[in-house]
């Protein structure tokens, strides 16, 4: 299902719908940042998706980043709710949601990363290898308030 | 029949159809009571809250349902905790949703206003954290603030 991700754009369309998600940003012994490369946008982003019913949020970061990168991951901390109400994304079969998310911050347990249905590259990354990528602006601030030290955050 | 009704771990509640990203405010004055309301759909008591509207960020929602349902205007201060049990489902009897528990729990000082009551709470008032136990409020509104008052400064990931 294609998508369309909007960010203060005053052409976006009026949102439909409000549904939670969670992300993870898994941080190695190396402190490199574990991304995945999006196969509907082509953008780096941290792993995350939808919660579903019966899980928790943390659970759904958890589960998200097993199926995204092939890493499992356990959380160990918050890093922010990011709910910015011009934050759109409309998808092909109508819903325009607005993004609400909570981002977690984790450490591997096991696995190695691996490409999916979902990603087409998933790596670790050195925080200075960051700016090179192309990463959509949402999620490089997720990560840059992690960097800052300066988290939970809350908007 | 009360309006809204909150199960945990019960297995003859209704299977959840919805999530909702909602938020509780626990306002806190500099004498440290803390601002409850008793709720109309329930008769519990409780710190404000509730949905995130379309169109507003999590914190102001957090803002207009304190003033909403209390009088009083505040600014959050942190993040108490992250409620996210499946466990915990609210089942609304007018239109049969049945939520699965989503609520981040903010902390916030009053900055205006004063204690009034609303459509959704028919008392509000400042407590003393040792007169909550003689509140009537549901299991997981008590448990947030257990965690709240004993915090140990990191917000309860659940």
């Amino acid at each position: 299902m294609g998508r369309i991700e909007y960010l203060n754009d005053p052409g976006a369309p009026r949102a439909n719908t409000l549904i939670p998600a969670s992300n993870l940003l898994v941080v190695n012994d190396g402190g490199e940042i574990l991304l995945q490369r999006r196969r509907d946008t082509g953008q780096w982003a941290l792993p995350g998706g939808a919660q579903d019913i019966g899980e928790t949020a943390g659970q759904c970061a958890v589960r998200e980043c097993l199926e995204e990168t092939g890493v499992l991951a356990e959380v160990t901390g918050f890093l922010g709710v990011y709910s910015d109400p011009h934050h759109i994304v409309a998808y092909t079969d109508g819903e325009i949601r607005q993004q609400y998310e909570n981002a977690y911050i984790g450490r591997p347990l096991g696995g190695e990363p691996t490409v999916n249905d979902e990603a087409d590259g998933v790596r670790w990354v050195h925080p200075e290898h960051l700016g090179a990528l192309d990463i959509h602006p949402s999620m490089r601030r997720q990560i840059g308030d992690y960097l800052s030290g300066n988290y939970p955050y809350l908007g | 029949m009360p309006s809204r009704i909150d199960y945990y771990d019960d297995p003859a509640a209704p299977a959840a159809n919805s999530r909702v990203p909602a938020v509780n405010v626990i306002v806190t004055d500099n004498r440290g009571r803390i601002l409850m309301i008793r709720r109309t759909d329930n008769g519990n008591w409780a710190v404000p809250g509730g949905a995130i509207d379309l169109g507003e960020s999590m914190v102001q929602a957090a803002v207009r349902e304190t003033l909403e349902e209390t009088g009083v205007e505040c600014a959050i201060t942190g993040l108490a905790g992250v409620y996210t049990d499946p466990r915990h489902v609210i089942h609304y009897t007018s239109d049969d949703e049945v939520r699965q528990e989503f609520s981040l729990v903010l902390t916030a000082r009053p900055t205006g206003g004063a204690p009034r009551t609303s459509g959704e709470s028919s008392q509000v008032r400042w407590v003393e954290p040792d007169d909550l136990p003689g509140l009537t409020m549901d299991r997981s509104m008590r448990l947030r603030l257990e965690h709240h008052l004993r915090s140990d400064g990191h917000p309860h990931l659940g």
